[in-house]
């Protein structure tokens, strides 16, 4: 009896589901907008909700329709911070507390602001206004954390200056640079190691890609720092087939991070302009004549060959080639594979796809972000409708 | 005032079972998804110069959003957040310090990325322990009841709770907490379960408010079975 009970009920959900799949090729306005809102903001809409949207949708401003609901309360805490808080920690866990660099990403968002300067600009979100909020530090994350808990980060979150809340970072060249010079990327990839974790994981959440997929054993390993191998465990050959397809880009670009630490005793970013941070130097006696770091600056290997696919994307006659992390934010944000990864992330919340980083869905998409002038609002609005239905 | 009695089980094993046939369901489409023909892939090494070497290939040429290509249409089940909020953006709930403590216990065994392969059946259980407590602090609370149902049906004697009545709680809850699309889909599926329990009311084992948490789990817990 119970097994025919389950039977029956199984057979009439996927009914059910045959029947959703089948009228969402036809969707009306209130299927669209339903959706639309269900994937934007996690929650069901109300019914007042999906008139405000069929009217708007009737009146010819469909974008206007669909905009408004990336105005909404869990689209910022839940929706994008799902995806900011994976960038933010090695293990990439969704379920990571708020802080300074998912914060930024998402006031950056809320208040229309080119997406780009994530990566370069002088500026960190704090919160206001939320009850026994403690205030902001440099060596903890607690101001965060309650901001999380007390406050809606659509109105809570104010746009601050780094290099005025934090005086190592006053009146420098090359830095601040956005999430590069914040608390958190500082603590989840500058501590201990060697701070190619920082390339590593900045290619990972901003291009969508992992540093294999970058191995390139055809470029110059002049870059390849003194604590690599070079015959490791006696096979030149490794060295030459493996080791050096991702160290001499990522040695390449890692160049950047040289003045960056995490200071372990304090719990807070250091940036030291006058040398590199001893990590850059240890081990130097594996291989004396590999690349010695002097100074901050870094240059993009993988700009021509295989790895020109990204798209990088110069001024005429600037090479790829700078100083600090913010110069490396500029070359990535400008990127063309910037734009499809943020598009990829959209349609994976949004449309539950997970797309290849060359289909033309992304392409088209990544077409509409650059053209809103890098709105990450736009863009999930935009990817909203494309799986709206029809 | 206690919610919930032993014989509200059935609802809840009504509950796992309706969120299991979903979750399969939903497993055998994301297995054999309708895949999306990629364009061909157009290099664009032409944008990262290397001073003279430079190499020239054709630039890409976006097609236009509005372009034929057809979009893959998928579900997905809602994140545990997803779900927290999904009930106090449908209610007035506002959750008690034990519910905020259930849930940022048991937030990392509930689905996180809202795909079928985070789906599991320890997943069912602590959804439907979500939706317990959410049901027992709505439904106990009289301000948030009424504000919820309008009508205060709670308060009805056994005898009182008409199928009129007992459609409108079925309904409220439905458009609710499902939202507008699925509003008219599982009538059929929830009258049963309306029937159960009045059944239940009638012999004296619960009383109005127990058997609408019955109802209210049942829905509540489905949640994350319906598309996004």
């Amino acid at each position: 009896m119970r097994e025919q009970f389950l039977r029956l009920k199984g057979t009439y959900i996927l009914i059910l589901l045959a029947g959703l799949s089948a009228a969402s090729a036809w969707a009306s306005p209130e299927d669209q907008c339903y959706r639309m809102y269900s994937r934007l903001t996690g929650v069901s809409p109300k019914i007042q909700d999906v008139k405000a949207c069929t009217d708007l949708m009737a009146q010819g401003k469909v974008d206007e329709a669909v905009f408004a609901m990336t105005d909404h309360e869990f689209f910022y805490s839940e929706t994008l911070k799902s995806i900011f808080s994976a960038w933010t920690n090695k293990d990439r866990k969704v379920l990571t507390p708020l802080n300074d660099f998912s914060a930024t990403a998402i006031g950056l968002a809320r208040d229309n602001v080119d997406f780009r300067t994530l990566l370069t600009s002088d500026v960190v979100y704090t919160c206001e206004g939320a009850p026994g909020l403690p205030a902001y530090s440099n060596q903890n994350n607690n101001h965060y954390k309650t901001c999380e808990t007390n406050a809606n980060l659509k109105t809570a979150l104010v746009a601050k200056k780094q290099s005025d809340l934090n005086p190592m970072l006053k009146n420098k060249t090359n830095v601040p640079a956005g999430a590069f010079t914040t608390r958190a990327f500082a603590e989840s990839f500058y501590m201990d190691g060697t701070n190619r974790v920082a390339v590593k994981e900045t290619l990972a959440s901003f291009l969508c890609e992992d540093i294999p997929a970058f191995h390139d054993t055809a470029i110059p390993d002049y870059r390849v720092r003194q604590d690599i191998e070079r015959n490791p465990g006696g096979a030149a050959k490794s060295y030459v087939n493996e080791c050096k397809g991702c160290h001499a880009g990522m040695d390449g670009l890692g160049g950047a991070f040289a003045y960056l630490d995490f200071d372990k005793t304090t719990a807070q970013l250091i940036y030291a302009d006058d040398k590199p941070q001893k990590k850059y130097l240890r081990n130097s006696l594996t291989f004396i004549d590999g690349y010695k770091t002097t100074d901050d600056g870094w240059i993009n290997l993988w700009a021509t060959g295989p790895n020109a696919r990204v798209g990088w994307t110069f001024a005429e006659g600037q090479k790829p080639e700078g100083y600090g992390p913010r110069s490396l934010g500029v070359m990535f944000g400008n990127s063309d594979q910037f734009s499809r990864c943020m598009a990829k992330y959209a349609t994976e919340k949004v449309c539950v796809d997970n797309l290849d980083l060359k289909s033309a869905r992304l392409v088209a998409l990544a077409k509409e972000f650059k053209d809103s002038g890098y709105n990450l609002r736009v863009l999930f609005a935009k990817t909203a409708l494309s799986c709206a239905g029809e | 005032m206690r919610i919930f009695s032993p014989h509200l089980h059935l609802s809840l094993w009504i509950s796992s079972l309706l969120l299991a046939s979903c979750s399969q369901g939903l497993l055998e489409r994301r297995q054999n998804p309708v895949r999306i023909p990629d364009a061909p892939h157009q290099d664009n090494s032409d944008a990262g110069a290397v001073s003279d070497e430079k190499t020239e290939t054709p630039k890409d040429t976006p097609p236009p959003l509005e372009s034929p290509e057809p979009y893959h249409l998928s579900y997905g089940f809602k994140s545990g957040r997803q779900l927290f909020n999904s009930y106090k953006n449908a209610s007035l709930w506002k959750p008690s310090p034990s519910a905020i403590q259930l849930f940022n216990a048991m937030e990392e065994s509930l689905p996180i990325k809202g795909y079928a392969s985070d789906f599991d059946s320890t997943k069912q259980g602590n959804i439907v322990k979500l939706a317990s407590i959410f049901c027992a602090e709505l439904i106990g609370d009289a301000a948030a009841r009424k504000a919820f149902f309008t009508t205060d049906y709670a308060l009805l004697t056994p005898t009182q709770l008409t199928p009129e009545a007992k459609a409108a709680i079925a309904r409220t809850l439905m458009e609710g907490l499902w939202g507008y699309e699925t509003k008219a889909m599982n009538m059929v599926e929830m009258e049963k379960i309306l029937v159960d329990l009045q059944t239940q009311v009638l012999v004296g084992n619960v009383s109005v408010a127990q058997a609408m948490a019955g109802v209210c789990i049942a829905v509540a817990s489905s949640m994350p079975a319906v598309m996004l």
